[in-house]
């Protein structure tokens, strides 16, 4: 039951806070106090109040017989929050949030997050300062707690700056769901992952057919042991595809000697320069082999 | 005797900081540790001074990819305030000119909302060597034919010792206003990132039937994105309603590219000044509706429609028409119904349709006047880019068992159409006969289901258990990269003791197979139909990975903590070296290895592995209210190489004027790698007197290859500061 108790009556804040004074509650108070949601607790704001028992339950029991003199409250007749279902924590929220525009919400019920046990406290805690959120710097740390695999992956010797604080898991996800796989936030892995990698966008004359449908078919988004973040290393990630060159017109082909392995099996790309697109043809062949 | 109170004396001791303070302000700021600054009586500030310190060694690009070698002065400074439903974070941070972030929000009871952010990083880029005077570097390849001696490729580096970075500035405003009495928002956004430094350029001249010349240049750029957003939002009763609007432009103040390219015999008749490698300009309009009923329903509907436009604003003069635009449409619905406090399923699709268009025909105007080919090919003709239909259709439920076990299901299918698709074409040297279709598969279907639980056995919310399987197969794999059939299981537990220690783990296994992908070979391109062979090509992929992390609170004031983590990926794949077959359309194919007369070695199950091995170990003491000191130590070792093993085979090469041995040796040698990466840092808080913090940092981060010393270096930082609290 996520009201609380039912021959429990409800008190109002400076109640709360009287009785309880002496323990700590008024620090939490004023930091609710210059949050969005102490906002609510003014009638004039037309919009569902939101105070202390909002979330704990009636208070009535808990500070009866509580004194200044050191009493303490009886937390066992507020809502057990750690208790309840994570469903049911969610609901804490979601049954205000529902009354209000969170667009952030917008896919949240069907959610990973949400359908994985993971509930609204798991990450924010409204009572760790008027943001009631993490800050952008800190996002890492708090998804690390059930991610670890990620963590191990940012430590890898090519990876986006995560640790290093300069990029957020959520510069690239929506925690509360989307509309993509993975919870990422632009219409597609590519429109994701070209808002900042522009120069790769495109749109080009010459495409690479997996490039304009997927970067990850080449590239690993968190972290990888090879630059830049490619999920394996040339030139076998492209001879996975592409078949090797074999030299038929040179005067002893490509496999004959090892300066000219070197050459033309090492780094593909150092003469497929435009492996992301380009729009201008190639020299070679049929214009399409984007090494201009 | 004079007696001073203890008052009075941290009066004049506050005094003759500040002064101090004042003094060496002008050294610079750094981040201090007095960040918790407590409940929100008044307004409060941190305000932190000191110095930063960094010097590389050898290449320290690879040792510190994110750290910018400027000393400097730095500082920072935060500042909370706010009561009634107000509150504002200030947050500045500035370690020197290239590493510096501001933050700024400020929220004014719930009816406005702004947030202003500033931030600059830099990322040191590799100089890969290419000089051929360098041991490191690369030597030409010499060859003898009947031409006689002859380098057959080139190497130079026209900025030798060039040291590169890109230096990443990002901007963005955001304000929220809520609309007086009503449950309703708009919201307008800024956002600006730019990239700007200067890189290495590799590219290839490719006169390659004399010579090809492989480059390495500086390249300055200069790249921005501005971004704009603006939407409402509003609760209209049994709905949501959230409508977005954005624009983005890429821009970019560096030139294209432009080099004098030598001529080629049949490719480039002339010689000269040719644009290449450039980065199109390009805009981008999307507009998105979502809606959504209640959140807190046994019933919850969630839709959104996107509708947006890319189109290519390149700058290249050098070939005629360029146009490329993609148009796009996104749908997304959700229905979830929450029948009772054990189970609730929920149904999902999306639907994306990507519509490419590009021109069909292109003047590259190298062949402009330029006579010996017969017909002059003065147009190519372009592929059209595919046209991409993709549609999801998501089924997942959860039945909560008892109080301590949840079980959930889920089974997704994804259906892919493209167009543009069919057969290989032929490739012909002599002319520029135009590939017309992509080969890849018009249709293709992925069906995944998914098996997981989660388990709470010790009834406390720190503690669980979770894992599951999932099967994926394809029916036709599109790339040489995917599979036809996945298995993979994932398992995690997580325990934490309330204070003292708490620890947790996941293992992951992934093995996948892909036996439908073929590469196609033009056997004859004279025959109607054309003659074309299937070489089948089989791949298999096992992937695994193992995470532990654990930790200690043993007293108070003293946290301690370790981690590991491995990743192993193995895969072996049939490889192709070479795809020109044998000119005799009479012999038969035979793709096992090597032919006499056909280029092409198929070298099967070609073993590929990575390992990444990641250690790290920190700990954190208060050892009195003055003093308090961390460390953090890691190390990472990487290794990866393929090993292609196929039997020398002679072939006789440039139609009978050369002749040589093609062989897989040297092939696992020249491109594997065994990283050992080090990382420590130490630090020491000092608290001489209460909102007084005095604290000295350093770290230290090395590189090192075992099978080249090019890339290897180390760098160390330091950073001294005082932070104050007002």
């Amino acid at each position: 039951m996520i009201v609380g108790r039912l021959d429990a009556d409800y008190i109002g804040n400076e109640a709360c806070l009287e009785k309880c004074h002496t323990y700590g509650h008024d620090k939490l108070y004023k930091d609710f106090q210059a949050s969005v949601h102490a906002s609510q607790v003014d009638v004039d704001s037309g919009l569902p109040l939101v105070n202390c028992e909002s979330c704990h339950g009636p208070a009535s029991l808990a500070v009866k017989g509580v004194s200044d003199n050191g009493e303490p409250c009886k937390n066992e007749t507020l809502l057990n929050l750690d208790q309840l279902p994570k469903m049911a924590q969610s609901l804490i929220c979601l049954k205000c949030h529902s009354a209000a525009s969170t667009p952030v919400l917008q896919f949240w019920n069907a959610s990973p997050h949400a359908t994985s046990e993971v509930s609204c406290f798991d990450c924010h805690n409204l009572h760790k300062g008027p943001q009631q959120k993490v800050s952008r710097e800190e996002v890492a740390e708090l998804c690390y707690n059930c991610h670890l695999n990620i963590k191990n992956e940012f430590n890898n010797f090519s990876h986006h700056p995560v640790p290093e604080g300069k990029v957020s898991c959520v510069d690239c996800h929506n925690p509360h769901g989307s509309a993509n796989d993975k919870q990422l936030l632009g219409a597609t892995v590519k429109a994701t992952c070209t808002k900042c990698h522009m120069e790769y966008q495109g749109p080009f004359v010459y495409e690479h057919a997996d490039v304009t449908e997927n970067c990850t078919n080449c590239h690993k988004a968190h972290g990888a042991p090879n630059e830049p973040l490619l999920q394996v290393n040339q030139p076998f990630l492209c001879l996975q595809c592409h078949a090797g060159h074999h030299g038929s017109n040179s005067d002893r082909g490509t496999l004959s000697n090892l300066d000219m392995k070197r050459a033309f099996y090492t780094r593909c790309t150092d003469c497929h320069s435009a492996i992301h697109g380009t729009d201008i043809p190639s020299t070679h062949g049929r214009g399409s082999f984007i090494a201009r | 005797m004079i007696v001073i109170d203890s008052e009075f004396r941290e009066i004049i001791v506050k005094r003759l900081l500040i002064t101090l303070l004042t003094v060496i302000c002008g050294a610079g700021i750094a981040h201090a540790d007095l960040t918790n600054l407590g409940a929100y009586e008044k307004t409060s500030a941190v305000l932190t001074t000191g110095f930063y310190w960094a010097q590389g060694d050898d290449y320290s690009a690879r040792a510190g990819e994110y750290v910018s070698q400027d000393k400097s002065g730095s500082g920072s400074l935060l500042v909370k305030g706010g009561d009634d439903g107000t509150h504002f974070i200030i947050d500045g941070n500035y370690l020197n000119a290239n590493d510096f972030k501001f933050d700024a929000h400020i929220d004014s009871n719930h009816a406005l909302r702004l947030d202003l952010r500033i931030e600059r990083m830099i990322h040191n880029l590799d100089h890969l060597v290419y000089d051929p005077t360098d041991p490191e570097g690369r030597t030409s390849p010499t060859t003898t034919g009947t031409t006689g001696a002859q380098d057959q490729v080139r190497y130079s580096d026209s900025n030798i010792g060039d040291d590169y970075s890109l230096k990443a500035l990002t901007g963005e405003a955001k304000v929220r206003v809520k609309i007086p009495d009503m449950p309703a928002h708009v919201s307008i956004s800024y956002w600006q990132f730019q990239k700007e430094g200067d890189e290495q350029f590799r590219f290839v001249d490719e006169g390659c039937s004399t010579q090809c010349h492989m480059q390495s240049r500086t390249r300055e750029f200069d790249r921005t994105t501005h971004e704009i957003k603006g939407g409402v939002n509003a609760h209209l009763g049994k709905f949501d309603l959230n409508l977005i609007h954005t624009y983005r432009e890429f821009v970019t103040d560096d030139p294209v590219p432009v080099y004098f390219f030598n001529n080629h015999s049949r490719f480039r008749p002339g010689a000269g000044d040719f644009q290449h490698d450039a980065d199109p300009e390009s805009h981008m309009y999307e507009t998105t509706l979502q809606a959504h009923s209640s959140l807190a329903g046994g019933v919850n509907l969630a839709g959104s429609a996107t509708l947006g436009s890319r189109k290519n604003d390149t700058k290249v003069t050098g070939a005629s028409p360029i146009q490329a635009e993609i148009d796009y449409f996104k749908l997304a619905a959700d229905v979830t119904h929450t029948t009772s406090d054990r189970f609730s399923y929920n149904f999902k699709t999306r639907y994306l349709s990507l519509d490419n268009d590009n021109n069909n025909q292109i003047d590259p105007f190298i062949f402009d006047g330029v006579g010996g080919l017969d017909p002059d090919p003065t147009l190519l003709s372009v592929r059209p880019s595919i046209d991409l239909d993709r549609a999801q259709y998501e089924l997942n439920s959860s039945l909560k068992v008892s109080k301590k076990l949840t079980l959930k299901g889920n089974l997704k299918v994804e259906q892919i159409k493209r167009t543009e698709t069919g057969p290989a074409m032929p490739f012909s040297s002599s002319g520029f006969t135009n590939d017309l279709v992509w080969e890849l598969p018009e249709e293709e279907v992925i069906v995944t289901a998914k098996a997981s639980f989660f388990a709470r056995p010790f009834a406390t919310p720190r503690s669980r258990f979770n894992g599951w399987y999932k099967y994926k197969y394809t029916d036709d794999p599109a790339y040489g990269t995917s599979s036809s059939d996945s298995h993979q299981i994932f398992l995690a537990a997580t325990y934490a003791d309330s204070a003292a220690w708490g620890a947790n783990a996941s293992v992951s296994a992934l093995l996948e197979k892909n036996d439908e992908f073929e590469h196609t070979v033009i056997v004859d391109d004279t025959t109607t139909p054309i003659s074309r062979a299937q070489n089948p090509l089989e791949r298999t992929r096992e992937q695994e990975t193992v995470n532990l992390g654990i930790w200690f609170t043993p007293v108070e004031q003293f946290f301690t903590s370790f981690n590991y983590g491995y990743n192993r990926t193995y895969i072996e794949q049939d490889l192709m070296f070479g795809m020109n077959p044998n000119d005799d359309p009479l012999t038969p194919l035979d793709f096992t290895a090597g032919l006499t007369g056909s280029y092409i070695i198929t070298d099967r199950a070609v073993p590929y592995l990575q390992e990444v091995h990641n250690f790290n170990y920190n700990f954190s003491r208060q050892f009195s209210p003055l003093l308090k000191a961390k460390l953090d130590l890691s190390y990472t070792r990487s290794l990866g190489y393929y090993d292609p093993d196929f039997a020398t085979i002679n072939f006789d090469y440039n139609f009978g004027a050369g002749n040589g041995d093609a062989s897989s040796d040297g092939l696992k040698e020249i491109s594997r790698y065994d990283i050992d990466q080090y990382g420590a840092r130490i630090g020491v808080d000092i608290y001489p007197m209460e909102n007084l913090e005095v604290a000295f940092d350093y770290s230290y981060d090395d590189y090192r290859d075992k099978y080249t010393n090019a890339y290897d270096g180390s760098v160390q930082t330091g950073m001294a500061t005082i932070a104050l609290r007002f």
